[in-house]
């Protein structure tokens, strides 16, 4: 099994550890709350997120991660 | 004449039984080779009062060997176990010295079970004494009156059942704690070769596991937006603050349009309701109760708190404080209390209209305990000049004291409606219309009133301006001290005399990295190792089961050897299946203790190279500390940072706002400070190095 592409835990899934799995469920979940809230889309929700004081420290980790991923 | 022992918990305590039970109140105190006693004359007896320092005793493994499982203890001398407690030595000498003549003993530490184990443990084995033909006295002040009625009235036996109790705690959680850490320890030496204590216990293993779940939450929190409505409004020509009545709103058009319909409108008053609240005064503190409002007010650790309590209870001033109980039991003399508390000029008019009311019942609340009443003042007056921090804990004892006798507070609440183009608004409104017990609790409770005119049905209303507030939810809160340990009350983990400690050492072992239990890298590679292999210890609920069988013993239901039997039994199955995983479980600990000790020793990328990270390195040559380059074994960069030789460095992972290089902390105890990696250079800290300089060469002229 490989490392988390983010952290070096153990992945489980994507290369991604159960930890940023569960921040990337939870960016995914939010997109939808946002979407309604907003009408962005999803890049533009991923650059806004990170602008957001009160994200959690693995949530900004897999934006970062999940922008980059983009980028590349 | 006879000599009676009179055994005491501390030196304060002893000096305060010496003067109460001395009948020409000057009791002779008698020092010899670092350790004193008091001797006093009372009805014809020589008494004899010593005092331990706390535990004179611990346990001790019986069998050698730094290894598990060890399942045999002994009660050793306290120096013999720690090898800084040699203040203890020349008391027990002292003690066993005087035991040889003595008559009778007497037993006077504090009445709990760490009181009641004490003075066993003291007569068992300093005095070499049968515990059946010892006397035990009862009391929860330092007053001279309870003091001498304890005395006269001293039971006949010990109170076996809390001895027990105490007795099978320190062994249960002697046995998790050595054999656990040892474990986890052994573990990661035979994965690595590494020597790292990694240590968890009975308690410690839930309690990680509670702040590990809420940084969970935390960490993969995400905020989501919302908006909130209010207005300004005019009735009757007086302005009103209004709310739009549906809360928040999830979609900014809809806010915009909502907004937009309520702008410059006209509105009528639609509903109106009024209500009168009671408030019942607070219930008299308990530990958890002082604990918590300590924190609210003064930011005090529990642990200060408590600290802080025990002084004002050995300088007699107020009463024991580790209790449970929320009762002021009509066996105290309440009247007389507040008699010697008028004497104090800050409470004397509050407590002349206290006693001016007919029946003084104080409030009560739910919490019981079989051992002492609520925490309260005992009217004494204070025979030193109390330090600022004690002077707030025993204002707020007296204040909550006082409060206790007061009427219920009433408060008037109105909510007024307002329909404005289809959109509904709320005015709300709180006024206080009796202050009763808040008004002696004093500065420890405050209403925010919010005063609205009078209105009308039908009555219009001009809107006036109109705003909108983009927000965003929140994560949970992050748990402080004082939460935490009330967490721990709740669910019933540790007791009252362990939990300050136990939310201490969660911090103190490294798990977490400040007082807002954000966990750190080596509290996870911890709980993740637990959980994996040995769910178990992180259970409240196993920890719960055992607190509730000790908890057996106090009711008579139970005794100590069949507990201690239970848990030895319980502790060897632990062990067995984690010898068992011992090699997975060292690899997986070794893995999370390299992750910590990179990320405590990583600064960030290197500013020149961008490629090698930033670590603190110590020079093998001269021992001194600096920021270097991880590129510089290849060679292929060489930068450096100079780092103050003192205090304990933690990176922030920020930048520095006036030369964007990393930030650092840079701290020892309680004083800290930030700064920048590029501090010698950094335009934003020159003056603050130049202070440093001045103050250097200051110093190095003092040398010369």
């Amino acid at each position: 099994m490989s490392d988390c592409a983010i952290c070096g835990r153990r992945s489980e899934k994507d290369d991604l550890c159960a930890y940023h799995i569960s921040a990337l469920e939870n960016v995914k979940i939010a997109f939808d709350e946002w979407r309604k809230a907003l009408e962005i889309d999803w890049n533009t929700y991923l650059t806004r997120l990170l602008d957001e004081e009160n994200i959690g420290k693995w949530a900004r980790e897999v934006v970062e991660y999940l922008m980059q991923q983009d980028g590349s | 004449m006879s000599k009676i022992m009179v055994i005491s918990e501390k030196p304060t305590a002893a000096r305060k039984l010496a003067f109460a039970l001395d009948e020409h109140n000057a009791p002779q105190e008698i020092k010899k080779r670092g350790a004193s006693y008091f001797e006093c004359l009372r009805g014809g007896h020589a008494i004899y009062v010593v005092y331990a320092l706390g535990h004179l005793f611990e346990l001790k493994q019986v069998e050698k060997g730094w290894t598990y499982p060890r399942l045999d203890m002994e009660w050793v001398p306290k120096y013999e176990v720690d090898k800084k407690a040699t203040n203890v030595k020349p008391i027990i000498r002292l003690i066993k010295r005087l035991a040889k003549e003595i008559d009778e003993f007497i037993i006077a530490t504090d009445y709990d079970i760490e009181g009641s184990l004490i003075g066993y443990l003291t007569l068992r084995y300093a005095c070499g004494i049968d515990s059946d033909d010892a006397r035990r006295m009862i009391f929860s002040t330092l007053t001279k009156n309870e003091l001498q009625k304890a005395y006269d009235e001293a039971s006949t036996e010990l109170d076996f059942p809390m001895i027990e109790a105490g007795q099978v705690r320190h062994e249960i959680d002697w046995l998790y704690g050595i054999n656990l850490t040892r474990a986890l320890t052994l573990a990661i030496k035979n994965a690595s070769g590494w020597f790292k204590i990694v240590s968890t216990g009975r308690v410690q293993g839930p309690v990680l596991a509670m702040v590990v779940e809420r940084d969970k939450k935390i960490n993969v929190f995400v905020p989501i937006p919302y908006w909130n409505i209010s207005a300004e409004g005019i009735c009757n020509g007086s302005a009103i603050h209004l709310e739009y009545s549906r809360g928040r709103i999830d979609n900014r058009v809809k806010t915009v349009r909502i907004a937009n319909g309520l702008q410059e409108r006209k509105g009528t008053v639609g509903d109106i309701k009024r209500s009168i609240v009671s408030q019942p005064p607070p219930v008299p503190f308990n530990l958890g109760g002082l604990q918590a409002e300590a924190y609210r007010h003064f930011g005090f650790k529990p642990s200060r708190t408590l600290n802080l309590a025990q002084t004002l209870y050995l300088e007699g001033l107020i009463s024991y404080p580790r209790t449970n109980s929320q009762k002021i039991p009509p066996t105290i003399d309440v009247k007389q209390i507040l008699v010697q508390l008028s004497e104090q000029k800050s409470y004397k008019s509050i407590i002349k209209e206290i006693i001016g009311q007919k029946v003084l019942s104080p409030a009560q609340g739910k919490s019981t305990d079989p051992a002492h009443p609520a925490i309260h003042p005992t009217g004494e007056r204070a025979s030193r000049r109390l330090t600022p921090s004690e002077k707030r804990i025993y204002d707020l004892i007296v204040r909550r004291f006082l409060a206790l006798f007061g009427k219920p507070a009433k408060k008037e609440r109105a909510r007024v409606e307002v329909k404005c183009n289809g959109h509904i608004l709320v005015c709300r409104g709180q006024r206080l219309i009796e202050a009763g017990w808040m008004r002696y609790y004093g500065k420890y409770v405050t209403v925010q009133e919010r005063v609205i005119p009078e209105m009308d049905i039908g009555d219009a209303v001009d809107i006036v301006r109109v705003d909108v507030e983009e927000k965003r939810t929140a994560p949970p809160r992050r748990y402080n001290p004082s939460s935490l340990l009330r967490l721990l009350e709740k669910k019933g983990l540790g007791t009252k005399a362990t939990r300050a400690g136990i939310v201490d050492s969660v911090r103190s072992r490294g798990y977490t990295l400040n007082d807002r239990f954000e966990v750190s890298t080596l509290g996870y590679a911890l709980f993740e190792t637990l959980q994996k292999y040995v769910p178990t210890l992180l259970s409240p609920d196993f920890t719960r089961e055992l607190q509730g069988e000790m908890d057996k013993i106090l009711q008579g239901e139970t005794d100590r050897e069949t507990i201690l039997a239970h848990a030895k039994e319980s502790l060897l199955e632990l062990l067995n299946s984690f010898k068992e995983q011992e090699d997975m479980i060292g690899r997986d600990l070794v893995n999370g203790l390299q992750r910590y000790w990179n990320e405590s020793e990583e600064v960030g990328t290197c500013p020149t190279c961008k490629d090698g990270k930033m670590m603190i390195i110590r020079s093998p040559k001269t021992g001194k500390r600096f920021i270097g380059c991880s590129n510089y074994r290849q060679g292929t960069c060489d930068q450096t940072f100079p780092l103050p030789q003192k205090g304990r460095i933690v990176p922030l992972g920020k930048e520095c706002p006036h030369c964007s290089h990393h930030m650092i902390k840079v701290g020892s105890g309680r004083r800290a400070f930030e700064t920048c990696i590029n501090w010698t250079e950094c335009p934003g800290r020159k003056g603050a190095l130049e202070k440093l300089e001045k103050q250097r060469a200051k110093g190095e002229r003092k040398d010369e």
